[in-house]
């Protein structure tokens, strides 16, 4: 076996051999996100090109840089000069942009989004550095400092980039100095609880386990990627883009606690991140990373996968171990806590992605060195999904404490239509308004305001957006997802729906009200689980903040943004439509009839309120009539809907 | 180690590591409770045990919480009071509740009085566990009068497939109990929680009914079921019982001790009485016992035969008539069957009327008939019988025999419990079962090569081990070496003769093999037949018969709790006392009816040679007597002294003089020398007829497994009619079925054949 130093050497050199090399570079972003909008048709054509043109060039696929609204992302390293990006790349595009860059040299700087080179070639090409855009330049990458850049599938890469630097030096210190370091670092789980992690690795090495299991055995170790909130994605990112990171952060982990195994429970929806994953774990064998004797020390670990089947609640931990013990995955009372009886009832210590993801910067830099991130209580960065109706949509990473404020206007670039609303911490969390933008983002800010921080999820809401129908959404979610165990969360998600059908569909009273409420607040006190206490999460936050939609649905019947399809029908006004026919396309129920250039017409009694024509009408046309059995008087004016 | 807490401003001094709600009962300190059932872990599902704890925001419930040095703990505050109502009116927003809050609920019984006719359970009036149930209870003392949460019916079909209980999901409070009571304390995992979210239920794997999920019908679910999601079918709509009685159950050798429950003179159903440590019952005690008493075919009335058809007479002339009969027998003309079913106190009088009355050797029971030449070797196993506890220090438990999945599942769960804690389990069936599943080595002889298995097995034990040294011309380590390096490595064995090995054709030389497996290994061996009081009837001088018989005609065939044999020698008068008529056809010249178990007091012995009691329930149906009135009546009429008994006791009393320590509860020795040395009770051989005729197909087995002639041993019998006869549910039991090829598994019983309607106690067939 190769001792660690020769395999990093070599690592560099060939890192060195990529970047530095006689041949020109393209990497591709090709996580799920870029796959989505198109990068494997983008590796198709760059195939396709270089063979036609007869262009020896390499193509690495890298991970997710963060930037969703800008892929697919193509970027092309002509040797001796920085990486160059292009966003939104077609196959089209794609050739064109190899066409100029590669044949004739032009690197396109109209075309190009930005560089990962120094200032000085800013300058010189004209082109932006990639990190000094907008959404970019305000973010701090520590999780993300390698996702995008690197190939996630070349452990050589991650080592070049000083990967298992960190394991090593934990290699030369004692368990306790370990817990110590992390405790330094002050880092809180980023699974939404925001425990002080040091606390659970301290427990879990106290913990003596069961003396009936072999050496090592008696205690075990999870990393929990089960991230099922619906506009949540930093897991799959860092899985996607940077595996090694998370496994060195388990194998730390690992070592800290004194268990010989640890697993991961991914979600089967994430079949590119197991890929990764699986691929990352046969590295680490091949390199003496895992298994007996790790890099010649007396420390053992193995890690294994082990897919979900697609249960919400299987990311709450209990219910998360039961799944991993084959059982039906429902959480268990607390406590006893998995820190002392956790899978097969053995001390288990179980930690989220991210947080396993951020362990190795903390011990190759030092504890000191992550409190330099974020505020004295909140230290160091996390990542969020910045989605919705924000301009920059994608994964960010910000050091904690930075206000709303700044992340949806700077980072997000702003809405389009006025800003209304932003959902933080996922189905569970709350909505915060527009008086709320300017608290920072922290633990305890987010409960104070009634949401949670929640594992990282940001849904940006406009003006657009009904309070109450996204309020239904969540808790329809939470509805299904709920595993029907304990009372409060099984019977009072059901009352919470169907208070909020009743609202919606226009018989709402208000009372109803009051039993949002009073449902909401017994679920929240009573429930067995995280995902209980806090489903009414939505509910409460939004009749906190935007009471008065609520007021409107029940007494006026009224939804001003036009969502809640059950209070309008829609017509079509005579003095706007120009027959552009181009409802008449959408259409799927054939309620929409006309002929070109004359008005068209539409039976209400075939529609059925997708609000397909009223996206395409560009004369807004189509608008919405409060139903007439509400006796509602008054035509809504469509520019205002 | 002790700590303080505080409950309620009451300081209280309780031990560490109890939950909250231990502490609270053990002062009785009420909380409430739904999902919580003594016995099963912690769960905190219903959260209605929700408490206030000083210093913390949230509130934790009771069930889950452990105590705290220091904890200050309110159990009903304003806050808790007002969440907990909340959680009760969320429980009945998903459960039809009408009748708890309806004005009119006190009138309501006097004007509907078809109201239970409803199939749909709407409110508590409609529903049969109306005044039994804990939700009705928890809303009396929350004092909620109303629900203003939205409602939901689940609008589910109650579903009726299986046999014994039905199951009304749409009343389900989901608190689990079943579902953990079946895999925690049942070990059956037949139930699970389905869906999710609230589309949550109760039930079964990939839909299937329970008969093909395994389960065994124990009846644990339906008693734990704190609404009327679970019902059996024969109790449904009884109401609440008013009486309860404690008694043993007749069934089988393991008597287990029983609660039969009673309402207006008629026994409504059976739990097990768990005060006595009884956990459980098995399908025939839990679900068959109220079939079996109430069925609407008892005898009420003496009934003398009339041409083709019988004549109702009064009680005087039917003991007219049986003494008419009887004083003109001569001794060697007559001849009297008792059942093993009957106690022990019955037993005595019907021997005692055969030797001092009738002046003849001629009693014995068709269940001993099966053991003619074996007897000696059966009483030995069965003197050594020792209690099912001792399962619980067995390292490995030998089951030879043993069908445990319905009519013993409760030694199944000692099994379970054994295997639990490390215990090796190892079983000899020839038939492919259920234990088999869970067993750690199966060991499947021919049918009729048992014997040969345990010889091998002897032998193998007493040998070291062979090892396969991995060369390919070595035999290879088989079941039966692993079995018996399992035997040879255990100081703690019990074994377990279960009722196919006691039945077996052939049985000498398997009882003898039996009996020196257990003797060379020093074994505890528990000895499992299948009728109630097959120990009673032995000791109490019920002999069995030699085989052969001669040409002797009868003149009197006396039959008491037995059926009536098909044909018989001669044309002798047919005096039947039992519980149920005949079978149709049979000839019954005199009928007498007799007291089932539940009406009548008395003892059994059961496997173990513990006495325990019986005790009466209910009057008997119409004019009915207890079976050794009915005797003592006739021995009286015969002009006999020493029948004139007032009570049970009495006749108790009398046995206890001729046999040492027949005490209820204490165990009597059942072995030979004992049985030998009374006086009275005279252990000897006479031939009778029906031995001869129920003597075992010998050589069944014997074929070289081309052609295989084997039956079915054990139809579960009382007072000589299989049990299947008067309990429908048993009929759609599969070890019924068992050997049936696998395609007709699991069709609905139309298809896969009934048992014969009628079938005579040794399996043939009534035509």
């Amino acid at each position: 076996m190769n001792s660690f130093k020769d395999l990093r050497d070599a690592a560099f050199s060939r890192w060195e051999a990529l970047v530095n090399g006689d041949i020109p570079v393209i990497y591709l972003g090709a996580a799920t996100c870029g796959r989505a909008a198109g990068a494997l048709d983008i590796l198709q054509t760059i195939q396709a090109f270089l063979e036609e043109r007869h262009i020896q060039a390499r193509i690495v696929q890298v991970g997710c840089i963060g930037p969703c609204y800008l892929e697919p992302l193509m970027d092309v390293a002509l040797p001796g000069r920085p990486r160059v990006s292009y966003a939104n790349v077609t196959p089209e595009k794609a050739r064109k942009i190899l066409a100029s860059t590669l044949v004739e040299g032009d690197l396109l700087p109209k075309m190009a989004r930005g560089h990962f080179g120094d200032d000085a070639f800013t300058i010189q090409a004209g082109i932006p550095r990639f990190f000094d855009l907008p959404m970019l330049k305000p973010q701090v990458r520590v999780i993300l400092r390698n996702c995008g850049l690197i190939d996630p599938e070349e452990i050589d890469h991650y080592l070049a980039k000083d990967g298992y630097l960190g394991f090593m030096k934990v290699l030369s210190m004692t368990p306790e100095q370990v817990i110590a370091e992390l405790k330094d670092s002050r880092l809180r789980g980023r699974g939404g609880a925001g425990f002080l992690t040091y606390k659970k690795w301290e427990i879990c090495r106290a913990a003596s386990g069961d003396p009936r299991y072999l050496k090592g055995d008696s205690k075990f170790i999870i990393c929990n990627a089960d991230e099922g909130d619906p506009g949540a994605f930093m897991n799959r990112a860092l899985i996607e883009s940077d595996p090694h990171a998370v496994l060195e952060g388990m194998l730390i982990g690992g070592y800290a606690i004194g268990a010989r195994r640890g697993f991961i429970y991914v979600r089967a929806e994430y079949p590119l991140a197991v890929i990764r994953l699986k691929k990352a774990i046969q590295q680490m064998y091949a390199y003496g990373l895992l298994g007996e004797n790790i890099q010649g020390s007396v420390f053992d670990f193995d890690i294994a996968i082990q897919e979900g089947a697609g249960a919400f609640v299987c990311g709450e931990e209990t219910a998360l171990i039961a799944s991993l013990e084959g059982q039906r995955g429902m959480p268990r009372p607390r406590p006893p806590y998995p820190a002392d009886n956790g899978l097969y009832g053995r001390p288990t210590l179980i930690n989220n992605t991210e947080t396993f993801g951020t362990i190795p910067h903390i011990m190759r830099n030092g504890g000191e060195w992550f409190q330099q991130f974020g505020t004295p209580e909140n230290t160091g960065t996390k990542t969020f999904s910045l989605v919705g109706k924000v301009r920059h949509t994608g994964l960010i990473e910000v050091p904690l404490g930075m206000t709303l404020r700044k992340i949806i206007y700077e980072i997000g670039g702003g809405t389009k239509k006025p800003f209304k609303a932003v959902q933080t911490g996922g189905p569970l969390g709350g909505c915060l308004s527009a008086d709320q933008l300017d608290v920072p983002i922290n633990y305890e800010s987010m409960r104070a305001n009634g949401s949670i921080m929640g594992s990282g999820g940001l849904i940006v809401m406009d003006e657009d957006t009904c309070m109450v129908g996204m309020a239904r959404y969540f808790i329809g979610f939470a509805q299904r997802e709920s595993c029907g165990n304990c009372t409060p969360c099984r019977v009072g998600t059901r009352i919470l729906m169907d208070t909020l059908d009743k609202i919606v569909s226009g018989s709402g009273e208000p009372e109803d009200l009051e039993i949002l409420l009073r449902a909401a607040d017994t679920m929240n006190k009573t429930a067995l689980c995280g995902l209980g206490q806090a489903a009414s999460n939505p509910v409460t936050s939004s009749l906190r903040y935007f009471r008065s939609e609520y007021e409107a649905h029940i007494s006026e019947k009224f939804c001003r943004p036009a969502e809640c399809k059950d209070l309008f029908e829609y017509h079509i006004l005579a003095e706007r439509c120009s027959g552009c026919g181009l409802c008449l396309e959408v259409c799927n129920t054939g309620a929409i009839q006309g002929i070109w250039k004359e008005v068209h017409t539409l039976d209400v009694s075939k529609c059925s309120k997708c609000r397909s024509c009223v996206g395409v009408c560009a004369r807004n046309a189509i608008t919405g009539f409060p139903l007439p059995s509400f006796s509602l008087p008054g035509i809504l004016d469509g520019a205002s809907l | 180690m002790n700590v303080q807490i505080t409950i309620n401003e009451r300081p209280l001094k309780v031990e560490k590591g109890i939950t909250i709600l231990q502490a609270a009962r053990q002062h009785a300190i009420y909380i409430p409770t739904l999902c919580d059932y003594p016995g099963l872990p912690a769960y905190g599902s219903c959260r209605l045990c929700i408490v206030e704890i000083q210093g913390q925001q949230n509130t934790p419930t009771a069930c889950t919480t452990p105590v705290e040095e220091g904890m200050v703990i309110l159990t009903g505050s304003p806050k808790v009071q007002l969440l907990r109502d909340e959680l009760l009116k969320m429980l009945l927003a998903e459960h039809p509740s009408s009748c708890l809050f309806c004005p009119e609920k006190g009138h309501c019984d006097e004007c509907m009085v078809t109201l239970r006719k409803a199939g749909v359970t709407t409110g508590c009036r409609s529903c049969h566990k109306d005044n039994q149930c804990e939700l009705q209870d928890l809303v009396e003392k929350s004092g909620l009068d109303q629900v203003d949460y939205p409602v939901r019916y689940r609008m589910l079909p109650v579903e009726k497939n299986d046999p014994f209980f039905d199951r009304d999901y749409n009343l389900c409070v989901l608190c689990g109990r079943c579902i953990r009571t079946c895999a925690g304390l049942h070990f059956n995992n037949a139930l699970a929680f389905t869906e999710r979210g609230t589309q949550t239920l109760v039930g079964v794997a990939f839909n299937r009914t329970h008969l093909e999920a395994g389960c065994s019908f124990c009846g644990a679910c339906v008693e734990i079921c704190p609404t009327g999601a679970l019902a059996e079918k024969t109790r449904k709509w009884e109401g609440k019982p008013d009486q309860e009685t404690t008694t043993t159950c007749p069934l089988c050798s393991l008597g287990c001790q029983m609660r039969l429950l009673s309402k207006n003179n008629t026994v409504i159903g059976s739990l097990p009485d768990h005060s006595s440590g009884s956990d459980s019952l098995c399908v025939k005690g839990r679900f068959g016992i109220t079939e079996l008493v109430n069925h609407p075919t008892r005898l009420k009335q003496p009934q003398r035969a009339a041409g083709q058809s019988r004549l109702g007479i009064v009680w005087d002339e039917a003991i007219r008539l049986a003494a008419e009969k009887l004083t003109t027998c001569p001794p060697a003309q007559f001849e009297m069957i008792v059942s093993s079913s009957c106690t022990n106190e019955d037993i005595y009088i019907a021997q005692k009327f055969t030797r001092q009355v009738m002046q003849s050797r001629r009693i014995h029971t068709i269940d001993q008939d099966g053991h003619a030449d074996d007897m000696d070797a059966f009483i030995k196993l069965l003197a050594q019988s020792q209690p099912l506890s001792v399962l619980a220090e067995a390292q490995v438990i030998l089951c030879l025999g043993l069908d445990e999945q319905y009519f013993q599942s409760v030694v199944e769960v000692k099994l379970h419990q054994a295997k639990d804690r490390g215990a090796r389990i190892i079983v000899a069936h020839s038939q492919e079962h259920n234990l088999r599943y869970y067993a750690d080595e199966w060991l499947q002889p021919l049918p009729g090569k048992e014997p040969d298995l345990i010889y091998e097995l002897l032998e193998r034990a007493g040998k070291p081990p062979l090892v396969n040294s991995g060369r390919s011309s070595e035999r290879p380590v088989d079941r039966i070496e692993q079995a018996a390096r399992l035997l040879q490595e255990s100081s703690n064995i019990t074994v377990i003769v279960g009722p196919s090995f006691l039945d077996h054709a052939g049985q000498a030389r398997l009882l003898e093999a039996v009996d020196r497996l257990i003797n060379r290994l020093g074994a505890r061996v528990i000895v499992l037949p299948d009728q109630g009081n097959l120990s009673g009837s032995l000791l109490l001088g019920i002999s069995p018969s030699a085989s052969t018989y001669g040409s002797q005609e009868l003149e009197v065939l006396y039959l008491v709790g037995e059926n009536v044999p098909v044909s018989f020698p001669g044309h002798p008068f047919v005096i039947y006392q039992n519980i149920y008529p005949p079978s149709p056809g049979r000839q019954a010249d005199l009928v007498l009816p007799a007291a089932a178990f539940s009406e009548e007091e008395g003892t059994f012995i059961n496997h173990a040679g513990r006495l325990q009691e019986i005790h009466r329930s209910v009057p008997p149906p119409g004019e009915a007597l207890p079976t050794w009135e009915i005797l003592c009546r006739i021995a009286q009429k015969m002009g006999a002294q020493g029948f004139d008994y007032a009570c049970v006791a009495d006749i108790r009393a009398e046995i206890a003089g001729f046999i040492e320590g027949f005490q209820v509860g204490s165990f009597v020795d059942l072995s030979p020398s004992v049985l030998r040395g009374s006086s009275l009770l005279r252990y000897d051989r006479v031939p009778t007829w029906s031995a001869q005729q129920n003597k075992k197909p010998a050589g069944a087995g014997e074929a070289d497994g081309r052609s295989l002639l084997t039956r079915q041993t054990h139809l579960h019998t009382y007072m000589g009619f299989p049990l299947a006869q008067w309990v429908a549910g048993l009929r759609q039991l599969p070890s019924q079925f068992r050997g049936l090829p696998s395609q007709f598994r699991g069709l609905p019983s139309q298809f896969r054949g009934l048992p014969p309607l009628y079938p005579d106690k040794s399996g043939q067939e009534h035509v």
